[in-house]
This record gives C-alpha cells, structure tokens and sequence, in this order.
C-alpha cells in the first residue's frame, strides 16, 4: 500500500525523503494535485509555481544519492509573498508590485536550501498590513475550518496552505502577531523567533524594528526543525544576530518539569471571548501535573503596546514604502510630471490599508507631532521591554491567548480598522520587546482552533519550544487536513 | 462661547488680557453633533483632570520665560496627579499675544479633536506623495481620528523620565569593510524598471 504522504509531519516526511523511501518529486506531485483540489475554495497561493517545484525536487532527489542532504531539504514550502524569490514574482499582496521578480532570494530561503521545493507565493494582507489577509490585491484567503471565515493574517495564505495541505510547512512573517495569529486561527503552530534570530535580507520590510521570519507548521517539532533551518546571522542584515544556533531539537521532549510558568492576567480580561480563556485555562493547568509551577503573572503595561505599536509600526511604514515610486521597479501610473507620477503610482498601485498607514506614519512623524506621538510610543517600548524583563525573573515562560477570538467572518472587521487592529492585542507585547512567542492550538471552540500563545526570554527559543510541545501533548487538539 | 464661559470672555476682553479656553464640548449649543452617554462624559471629565495640569505646566514650561515671571522655579507636577497643581508656588503675571500663539501652537497635538481636518489630511497625503480621491480624504479623516484617539491611552502614563527604544536588543550600529563587492550588473538593476532609457532610470519630467 503506498504511504498516505498527506498524512505525513514534515519532519516524518524528511525523514523519508532522507532514508529515499519516499522522493522529494513524489512529495511535490503530491503537493501539487492537493493544490489542483483544494486551491479554488482556500485561494492560498497568490501564484503557484508547480514545474518549479517539481524541477527543484528532481535535483534534491539527485544529492539524496550523495548523502549529506540536511534532512529538511526536499519537504514541499509554501512562501509568504513578502520574501524575495529569485525570477518568481513577488508582490506583498499588493497591485505595486505586481509584475515584480526579484533578483535574489532572501537568506532564509537560502539558508532552507539551495533548492528551495517551493509549491509557490502565499497570499498575505497587502505589504503584511492586516489580520485577515482581506487586504489583498489579489482575492481574499478563506480559512480551511471554515470556508466563510478569515485564515487570520497577515501570513493568511501561510496558514491556510499549512491547514489544507497545500504544501507541509510553511514560512511567515510576524510584525506584531502574523505568524501567530493565523496558525491560531487555522489550527497549526506558529513561531516568532527572538528578533534577529533570522536574517531579515531580501524580506520585503514592514516595520524594520518589529519584522521577523518564522516558521509555520503542522506540529511543534517541524518548528523547530524548519528554524533549525533558517536561523543564523547573516552579514547582509545588520540587525541579525550574531548569536550561535542552538540544537532546537535535542531537549524537545524535556518536558516541563521545575519550569515556572505566568499566565499573563492583563491578556486574560474581559477583551478575551470567554470561550477561549477556557481553553488557555484548561491548557496551563495541565501542564501542572507534569511538575511545572503554574501562577498568574502580571505585564502591566501591555495594554499600552498596542497603542505605542499603532505609531511604531506605520510610523517605519511610512519610510519603508517610499521606496515605491514608480522608478525603478514595481507599477507605474503614466503621468506628465514627476510629482504626479509618484502620487498617481501609489493612489493606484497601494489598497486602503497601506495608505492608511503610510497616512498615520507620515502624521504621526511629521513636524509639530513627533514628540508628541513616536518619541512617546518608543517610552511606552522601553516599559513594556522592563515588564517582561520583570516578569522573567520570576517566571521561565509567560501564556495567554494567542488572539482574543476564534476565527471571524469574512467580511466582519473590513470596515473597521480599529476593531480589526484589536485582533493583535496578546501578540503586539511580544514584538514590541522582540522576545520569541509560539501559538499551539490548545483546543476547540465552536468547533473552530483555540490558539495558546507561549513568550519566553531572548534567544530561549530551545525551552520554549520544550514548552510548546508539553503543550501540544496535553492540549485537545489533533492535527487532521482541511477541508 | 456658551453661556458657562462667556463671562471670563468678556472681562478678559475688556482688560485686553490675551485668554485662552481648554475644554472640551459637552452639548449641541457648542456644536457637539453626536451624543455621548453619561459613562462616556464621566471617563473623559476623569481623564481631564490628569491632563489639564499637565498641559498648563508644559505650556509654562516652553514660554522661555521671556513673557512671566516665576517666583520660584517650577518643578512641574506630574501628569496623573491633579491635586499637585494646587500646591505649587507659581504665578503667571502677563502673557503676551505672541505667546498664546506660541503654546497653541506647540500644544496642538493635545488639543486635536476626535477627526484630523481634511486639510489636514491633503497636507500629510502631500508629504507622502499619495494621490487620494475626496472620498478617501473623508473616510481617512474619521479614521485616523479614531485610531489617533485610540492612541491617546498613552497619555496616561508618566513617561518624562523614560528613555526611548528604537530596537529591542539595543544594536548600535554594525560596520562592515568598505570594499566592493559582486553585486548587480547595470543589466540586472535596470531590468526591473518600468522605463529603462540608455542604461538608466528614467521618470516624466521634473516639475
């Protein structure tokens, strides 16, 4: 009987594909006809890129015979379209970018392989501007739990492929929840690795400040595994860390014994539908019986991140975008003059959320108002930063909700920035002090994934992802493909 | 000028003493279009008494001290400890024309209403190169309003001895050698562009 790939872990897959009792070309044709099924109703991909993905796995399937292939190369990738893909086109979500194709690839790809098995570019919200993946240019995601819902965003198309099996894994990227948020919403595991952690070169950049790459996965140990892969400095990003890569897996399954844990009291209020503090609830207090102390913990301040995030974030928007204009890549709208080229290429190449933002930055930035709103908002940062520091001299690992809902209708929140910008009120802290945060699916609410986010210290990414995988053994939940 | 205020109005008028009112609009009379809810007027009557002492204070506080005098100096009171102001030894003896003008001025941000001013919005659009259409200067003149508001929560902290963070792992700045290196060829970098002319960048007339 031929193995049900599909039903395969990413790491379960690699070990296959290492051991060639499976090839990395039966694993992409596979990829690939899931995608054939179920993409017109998921709508994951903003381009799929199958005889790519087919060549590439045929030249990972000629080194197997060498030996020395590291043992996550040849697993079909889903790729957030923010990160640059040499002669694929790239277009953040948005009608600028269009016909774009980069010249390089990111580093994190790089890193992944020199054959990256790409099924193709994931959808995301516009420039990774959004918690729906609504703000597109090029349709909306539907989450794969159910079609009429958001997958969560930014990284929406991310988590959605991961869900429906449209590729084993994937990468995100998180600004201020959008690696979480979306694999909370879609049942799968979603890691923000320590700022730094993973080379930001040749990522489309957000918020230079807040940005990070991580991975996006069916289960805990292919997240360690695929940021086994990614993670190292790298010269070409000067904020990268120069800081050595840990064995993310050799204590996975440590347990969480003696660790101390704080369910964070400020992300447990009345904002959180009360159905999924339940679950968060019931999730910590099973980690007691394997011998973690479980309290409450207290970030007082964290409220006040969201807020300081609305200015930090549009605020580097505001200059990361300048960049398109018309000139040297991307669209440009015909025009007579130069002034009103540039104005005429961004009214029509940018959709309401980016210029939204680009408006709040440049206010916000602008003379008369900057002490008023950024110096104030990069305070509110050091404070926040101080909260955690606090808290993790008492506690090893801090949890909450990863998003206050469940997945929400499409269509619900479009309207209503401010209601949607609410969507990131547990994971914002987490980028504000660029610590690592992990979102495990904890359980069932209205049948819909209930995600439980982890936060540990900078750099600890080895314990908490010990952590995340006590929680995934005593959490009630089952990873099985959708729809 | 309603009816509570109108007498300080006059007398100031008729002194010639420049005056100033900080307040914020409860009824329709002084052009409130949307009622509030008394929950509503209770939270930012509570939310006034912080930031009106701080406000003064820091209007005070930019004058140069060419236009009033100080019998002391000043330490200003906290913002969030309303009470301070009544205790503390200052008074202001005349305040010019030119300095009212200068503390709205540099008050302004305090004083934004609930909507940034289509005007307000063409400016910054402007800054940002971004074309809009009249629609979308409404829509984004309630919304950036709404989401500024929301931004105001920050106010309430004490933050003047706070140093600030641009980056969370406190990077300074990291050098490599200046030395060339294999970057793009002139065909590569221009291959992406909508109008490449004669090996460069080309864009309509600089107007």
């Amino acid at each position: 009987m031929p193995i049900d790939l599909l039903g395969l872990t990413a790491h379960e897959l690699a070990e296959k594909i290492v051991a060639r009792e499976v090839s990395a070309h039966e694993a992409a044709e596979t990829a690939n006809a899931r995608v054939g099924e179920v993409e017109g109703d998921v709508n994951a991909y903003v381009t799929t890129t199958p005889e790519l993905t087919v060549g590439r796995a045929e030249r990972v399937d000629a080194r197997t015979k060498d030996g020395g292939l590291r043992p996550w190369e040849g697993v079909p990738i889903a790729v957030k379209d923010v990160l640059s893909t040499r002669s694929v086109r790239t277009t953040c979500g948005s009608k600028i970018l269009e016909n774009y194709k980069p010249l390089y690839d990111a580093s994190a790809l790089l890193n992944y392989s020199e054959e990256v098995v790409m099924v193709g570019k994931a959808n995301c919200d516009e420039f990774a501007m959004g918690s729906s993946t609504e703000n597109s240019a090029y349709g909306v995601t539907c989450n794969p739990w159910g079609l009429g819902r958001v997958p969560g965003g930014s990284s929406g198309g991310s988590a959605a492929a991961v869900a429906a099996g449209e590729g084993w894994w994937a990468l995100g990227t998180d600004t201020g929840g959008s690696v979480r948020q979306p694999a909370a919403l879609c049942g799968i595991v979603g890691l923000k690795p320590t700022y730094g952690r993973v080379s930001r070169y040749g990522l489309i950049a957000f918020a230079s400040s807040l940005d990070q790459i991580g991975p996006m996965t069916r289960d805990v140990r292919d997240s360690a595994l695929l940021l086994q892969a990614i993670a190292g400095h790298d010269p070409r990003d000067s904020t990268s860390a120069n800081v050595e890569v840990p064995d993310y897996l050799r204590e996975l399954e440590g347990g969480v014994a003696g660790l101390r844990i704080g369910v964070v009291t400020e992300l447990m209020d009345e904002r959180i539908d009360a159905t999924v503090r339940e679950v968060v609830e019931k999730v910590a207090q099973g980690l007691e019986p394997l011998g973690a102390e479980v309290e409450e913990a207290s970030l007082p301040h964290s409220r006040y991140a969201l807020p300081a995030y609305y200015i930090i974030a549009p605020a580097e928007v505001s200059s990361n975008l300048a960049r398109f204009d018309g000139v040297r890549y991307g669209y440009r709208a015909p025009a007579e003059g130069v002034h009103e080229m540039y104005r005429r290429t961004r009214e029509e190449g940018f959709g309401d959320e980016a210029k939204r933002r680009i408006m709040l930055g440049t206010y916000a930035l602008s003379s008369g108002y900057y002490d008023a709103y950024y110096a104030q908002a990069q305070k509110v940062r050091t404070r926040v930063i101080e909260d955690f520091r606090a808290a993790f001299s008492r506690y090893d690992i801090l949890v909450s909700p990863t998003s206050p809902t469940v997945a929400f209708e499409i269509g619900a929140k479009v309207d209503d920035p401010l209601a949607m910008y609410l969507s990131d009120i547990c994971t914002v802290p987490v980028n504000i002090a660029g610590i690592p945060a992990i979102s495990i699916p904890g359980g069932l609410s209205e049948g819909l994934p209930v995600g439980v986010q982890l936060m540990s210290d900078h750099f600890t990414e080895p314990m908490l992802l010990r952590a995340a995988r006590a929680v995934e053994e005593v959490a009630d939940f089952e990873f099985e493909l959708k729809p | 000028m309603s009816q509570t205020c109108g007498p300080e109005a006059i007398l100031a008028g008729e002194f010639e003493i420049p005056y100033c009112l900080v307040g914020f609009p409860v009824n329709y009379a002084t052009g409130v279009v949307e009622p509030k809810t008394k929950r509503e007027l209770d939270r930012l009557l509570a939310l006034a008494a912080n930031v009106m002492p701080w406000l003064i204070a820091h209007a005070i506080e930019m004058l140069e001290g060419r236009d009033f005098l100080l019998r002391s100096r000043v330490r200003l009171p906290d913002r969030g400890r309303a009470e301070s102001i009544n205790t503390r030894p200052w008074t202001i003896v005349k305040l010019s024309p030119e300095s009212c003008v200068k503390i709205g001025r540099k008050t302004r941000a305090f004083r934004r209403s609930s909507m940034i001013s289509e005007d307000e919005v063409r400016y910054v659009a402007n800054l940002a190169r971004l074309g809009l259409t009249d629609d979308e200067v409404k829509k984004m003149s309630e919304q950036l309003g709404a989401i500024l508001d929301s931004v105001e929560q920050i106010g309430e902290l004490d933050l003047r001895d706070v140093s600030p963070t641009a980056n969370a792992l406190s990077l300074t700045n990291v050098f490599r050698p200046d030395e060339p290196r294999g970057e793009l060829s002139r065909e590569e970098a221009l291959s992406t562009a909508p109008d490449p002319v004669d090996d460069l960048f080309a864009v309509p007339r600089i107007d």
